[in-house]
């Protein structure tokens, strides 16, 4: 048989859905209506097409340097300057990445004095990205710092694969990158599902799109465009990715304004995870504070902030402080058996009190004991195990 | 602790030897001679850190195919080494790519196991090696296991990646961008045991070769190919299609081998009329027997892993009986932890454990020292895979001793009469075929998405721009200024698996055991073996199949134990579609081409086991199957039935019994599976209207299986016809012509009568 009937075969027994019509082939009308739209500019036209989009807004003065210290877990140390970062977000055909996910749609968002200053890039078919690597090289000249969010596992990689496929290099490693998802999970891990874009925009910048376009459907749409030519899943694509840069540079400047105050988060879940944060920096001022925060807003402090601070003291060598948080702690049920230990070991390796030290082991003990009998599943075999054993050695030292 | 024997090895072979009961099943004492190594001094230029690392594991100088295979290596050629199992297989292909990391630190090299456990065995000996030379050299595994963490410093650092082809598949190639260092780099690809690329696993190696060499030449990197191979027919050709460039042979093996007792053992006949024997596990129970009190240290292969645990069951009693530790019998198997696994391995070495008892698990390169005696329960379906498993005893240059026991099955039958096969060359060969389309637009497809494919590129011969312009009006790729891009959303090595050659199965389901995948079946074969109500057997247990759920492709199924099993009734259509070579031979028009087969279930019989009595039936509602493939087929002239004894009814008994025979020795010349390959009689054919017996490939597209037995056909048919003569049942028997049924008594005369006028 030659090649075309076994193609006709293999088409009928791999084929399961008929894909779409393909009747637009030239696709210079809905680029044009695109430019249109958006009043953009073609860049290219003879060679490759590329819709390059700009719009400005005004916004509050990016004159002020802003501080991430403790919320980047002590990397970004010097002051950042937001008129030094360079915000982007690409649109892609797929979201699992690999070498043939290409990104159609790329966006970057700047200061530029009292306004913030969006430009947009849309690859209208395959294999224009080459060009757009000469522009967007431009747009990072004389900027220290890139925002994305989840940029670092998913945006710059992508970005550098395209390079490397396009025979070009992007040298952005000499940028300073800030992802905010990662900040964002620092503070709001625990306060919503789900810390995507979407969710924090709306419960932290009260943002609610309209006619959006959900971000798990754009590469199919985009895939649509090409094979049809109809261009309103593209406008709302474009629009998508217009509103994540402008949430990316209000979200800096939320970041920053917890930062300097968390007062404004009003949020307890969110005051734990910044203790944690603290306790993660070993900031005793900045836990302290977010400790009093915390007590303000429930009318008590935590046993889980306890618990932090205490292992902050230990830390820091301030046994007695430790010590009375301890017990504190003791009859809490989810710190029980650490508190013991804690306790068990303090006495035993530094006041070298056997007696006291074998006395929260034995207690320990007993309580495994009762809720081994209460579920015998219920008992982690490696901590009792500890117990058993730490009690063996003091009993074998009192003696 | 180390065993020690309580009598020698010869002093064991000769008081078997003189064992009237055991000789009594022997039919073949082949006695192998020891061989003298052949040495090879270090070649010229090789690194001193080299030949003083060597030095110290007591080396100091070569055997003769590890210095070939460094001069065609160095000398810029591919090579494909072929060596039985401990015969310094590792260090042909470590020489030259050491040297070369040596010489040039930026250098990478490839190395591609069949399987992940053998990886891990070669990149402990590149270790040791390394350590030795005390050189920057890294090497790593990648693969599932690999923790994410050090994936990066393997990706940028590694000079030797370990890896598999699944892995390359669908892990490094799709992401090469992230090995750019490898890629720019990569001086060598180190295939081993390329005897197990072969069918629709080495089809799609082939093709994942096509790819990687295309995104090398995007780096600007050539690699060479080093492979290694077991003792098969046409190890040359096999690389050469798997590589697509020349490659040199290298076959002289240098290594020194001692003196092996290779004994074909056949079970005593208990049912002559019905042809059977005494089971397999019986019999290697009472040898084991024998053997067990000499304290020698043996290995005992079986088939699947409830043969492996029914056998580990037996030889336990026995060592009971004999007042033997039990402990020091051990199972192995592919579902033991690789934890439990180093743990028997580790006491193979050190002798703590006596006997194993494994699937084909240990047969590859996996380190477990040398042991005694292998013994083989059932023969292994491929003169390979006994050569290794046979390899498995023997310490370095002393006596051996396997013992191959065989089952009722034709092919088991066939081996035990014919151990020339054993002396002579292996008649096996490796069949790909890198062209189906099925496997190579999967393939063109995930080469799109790693890189555009440019206007009039090759990625196979003549036709890749019909293929490319094919996808595009799939809408799978899209054709702008000279290129085709990927456009789709998905990934596409994700639903391609390397050992099927359609993404379609049928997916068993076990609701008597929380819902545990059994297996899959092909769709092509489900309505047959799957039906609603069909008893599907799997590795000797038996399941009622409650459900077929042909949507979403998937069998429910739970265990049963019933005495009976159920035979599908299936109608084939097979219509010829191309001719594309034809001879003729005496008495017969042989003729190779395509073929649509078309088969329909329509229902079941229930046939009861030993009586072979129809207790039943039942209606199967399910779609018709089709499939497209390659085939070769017998059209026999009407001459040689007109002896007015070809009854029609006789003719088709007699084409039965030889198709019989057919499906089960064409595995000893193309190394294949029974079920990789099918058989069909027809007393009239519907496109000549003659006698004939087609052979087809049973995938999609053909894998090169049929073709094959159209070059061998005459060895193929003389071999059925000299198995039948032998056989020394009445009317045929499952090791000939098939089981007999009441009705079918001219089976065996009747085809005997039709191959003795072919003048084989």
């Amino acid at each position: 048989m030659d090649i075309q009937k076994k193609l006709e075969y293999y088409r009928t027994t791999t084929v399961k859905e008929k894909p779409p019509e393909t009747d637009v082939k030239k696709l210079s009308a809905p680029v044009k209506a695109i430019r249109e739209h958006f009043n953009g500019e073609i860049l290219f036209p003879s060679l490759a097409p590329i819709i390059k989009i700009v719009r400005t807004l005004p916004v509050e003065s990016s004159n002020k340097t802003i501080s991430l210290k403790r919320l980047s877990r002590m990397k970004l140390q010097e002051p950042v300057d937001p008129g030094q970062c360079l915000f982007f977000d690409l649109e892609t055909t797929g979201l699992n990445g690999g070498a043939g996910t290409y990104p159609f749609l790329m966006g970057f968002g700047f200061f530029d004095n009292d306004r913030f200053k969006i430009v947009q890039y849309f690859l209208p078919d395959f294999g224009r990205d080459y060009y757009v690597f000469q522009e967007i090289k431009r747009l990072a000249e004389g900027r220290s710092y890139l925002v994305s969010y989840n940029g670092k596992s998913y945006d710059l990689p992508l970005l550098k694969s395209r390079a490397i496929l396009n025979r070009t290099e992007l040298n952005w490693e000499r940028l300073i990158h800030i992802d905010l998802l990662h900040l964002c999970r620092r503070v709001w891990k625990n306060s919503q599902d789900s810390c995507d874009l979407g969710s924090v925009e709306r419960y932290r910048l009260g943002i609610n799109r309209e006619h959006d376009i959900p971000g798990g459907l754009i590469p199919q749409a985009y895939l649509r465009f090409i094979n049809t030519g109809v261009i309103h899943e593209m406008i709302r694509t474009i629009e998508h990715n217009y509103q994540d840069i402008l949430s990316l540079q209000k979200l800096l400047l939320k970041l920053a304004k917890i930062e300097e105050n968390p007062r404004a988060l009003e949020d307890h879940n969110a005051y734990l995870r910044l203790g944690k944060l603290a306790f993660e920096i070993q900031d005793l001022e900045y836990f302290e504070s977010i400790e009093r925060l915390y007590s303000q807003l429930n009318g008590g402090s935590s046993a889980q902030l306890k618990f932090l601070k205490s292992l902050l003291h230990k830390k820091r060598g301030e046994w007695e402080k430790a010590v009375i948080l301890w017990e504190e702690l003791i009859e809490h049920r989810d710190f029980m058996f650490p508190v013991l230990e804690e306790l068990a070991k303090y006495h035993e390796h530094l006041a070298q009190d056997y007696r006291r030290a074998l006395e929260y082991t034995e207690r320990a003990l007993k309580h495994l004991g009762t809720l081994q009998q209460l579920n015998p599943y219920s008992v982690d075999e490696t901590r009792k195990s500890a117990f058993v054993h730490r009690s063996q050695r003091l009993r074998s030292k009192l003696s | 602790m180390i065993l020690r024997p309580r009598i020698t090895l010869d002093e064991l072979i000769n008081r078997l030897s003189s064992d009237q009961e055991f000789q009594k099943n022997i039919t073949k004492w082949l006695t192998i001679n020891e061989r003298q190594p052949v040495y090879a001094d270090f070649p010229r230029g090789l690194d001193e850190r080299l030949i003083e690392a060597l030095g110290k594991k007591g080396i100091n100088k070569l055997y003769s195919h590890q210095a070939e295979a460094y001069r065609e290596v160095m000398a810029g050629k591919n090579a494909v080494v072929v060596t039985p199992t401990a015969s310094g297989k590792t260090l042909s292909y470590n020489l030259p790519v050491f040297q070369t990391l040596l010489m040039n630190p930026e250098s990478r090299a490839l190395y591609l196991f069949p399987t992940k456990a053998l990886s891990q065995d070669q990149v402990k000996e590149a270790q040791d090696l390394i350590k030795l030379l005390n050189a920057d050299i890294k090497s790593f595994t990648f693969d599932g296991d690999t923790p994410v963490d050090i994936r990066r410093t393997i990706r940028t650092a590694g000079h030797i990646v370990v890896t598999n082809p699944d892995m390359l598949h669908q892990g490094i190639l799709p992401h090469h961008t992230l090995w750019i260092k490898l890629f720019e780099n990569l001086r060598f690809v180190v295939l081993d045991e390329i005897h197990a690329y072969r069918g629709v696993f080495g089809s799609h190696l082939s093709n994942l070769l096509r790819r990687l060499k295309r995104i090398c030449a995007f780096y600007g990197s050539k690699p060479q190919f080093i492979c290694s191979s077991a003792t098969i027919a046409n190890p040359r050709e096999l690389a050469e299609e798997l590589i697509e460039e020349p490659v040199s042979l290298i076959e002289k093996n240098g290594a020194p081998r001692g003196q092996k007792h290779f004994l074909f053992y056949n079970p005593p006949v208990v049912n002559r009329e019905l042809g059977l024997r005494r089971s397999v596990v019986n019999e290697v129970r009472n040898i084991v027997r024998k053997l067990l009190p000499t304290g020698a240290q043996m290995i005992v292969f079986a088939r699947s892993r409830l043969r492996v645990e029914i056998l580990l069951t037996y030889l336990r009693d026995v060592a009971k009986q004999l007042k033997i530790d039990i402990k020091k019998i051990r199972g192995y198997r592919g579902g033991y932890l690789p934890r439990l696994r180093r743990e028997i391995e580790n006491g193979l070495k050190d002798g703590s454990i006596q006997v194993v008892v494994s699937t084909n698990a240990l047969e590859l390169g996996i380190d477990i020292g040398q042991l005694d005696i292998s013994i083989l329960a059932g023969y292994p379906g491929s003169i390979a895979s006994t050569w290794q498993q046979a390899g498995r005893a023997g310490r370095r240059q002393g006596t051996s001793l396997t013992i191959l026991v065989a089952t009722s099955s034709p092919l088991d039958q066939y081996i035990i009469e014919h151990p020339e096969y054993f002396v002579e060359r292996n008649p096996e060969t490796a069949q790909i075929d890198p062209d189906n389309l099925f496997i190579l637009m999967s393939h063109l497809k995930c080469a799109a998405f790693e890189l555009p494919f440019e206007e009039g590129e090759k990625f196979t011969a003549d036709i890749t721009g019909e293929l490319l312009d094919f996808l595009v009006e799939e809408n799978i790729l899209r054709r702008t200024d000279g290129k085709y891009f990927w456009m789709r959303e998905i990934y596409p090595a994700e639903e391609i698996s390397l050992r099927n050659s359609s993404s379609e199965n049928v997916v068993i389901i076990d609701t008597s055991d929380n819902n545990r995948v059994l297996g899959e079946v092909d769709l092509f074969s489900a309505p047959e073996l799957i039906h609603k109500d069909a008893i599907y057997i799997h590795e000797g247990v038996q399941f009622h199949v409650d459900e077929l759920d042909w949507d979403e492709k998937k069998a429910y199924v739970h265990k049963v134990k019933v005495n009976h099993y159920t035979d599908a009734v299936t109608k084939t259509n097979i219509k010829v579609l191309d001719i594309l070579e034809e001879e003729r031979e005496k008495g017969y028009q042989k003729v190779y081409g395509e073929l649509a087969v078309s088969r329909v279930t329509t229902g079941y019989k229930k046939i009861k086991f030993n009586t072979h009595e129809n207790i039943g039936m039942g209606r199967v509602h399910l779609p018709e199957m089709e499939m497209q493939t390659t085939a070769l087929w017998w059209e026999f002239t009407d001459q040689i039935f007109s002896d007015p004894y070809f009854r029609e009814s006789v003719i088709g008994e007699g084409l039965k019994g030889i198709s019989y025979t057919l499906n089960n020795l064409i595995p000893l010349y193309i190394m294949c599976d029974v079920t990789d390959i099918s058989v069909v009689p027809m007393v009239r054919a519907p496109f000549s209207h003659k006698p004939t017996i087609y052979v087809y490939d049973k995938y999609q597209g053909g894998m090169g299986l049929s073709k094959k037995v159209f070059e061998l056909d005459r060895m193929v048919l003389k071999a059925v016809k000299e198995h039948i003569e032998k056989c020394s049942c009445s009317h045929g028997c499952p090791s000939c012509t098939g089981p007999t049924l009441e009705n079918t008594l001219f089976g065996k005369e009747s085809a005997i009568k039709i191959l003795q006028q072919l003048e084989l």
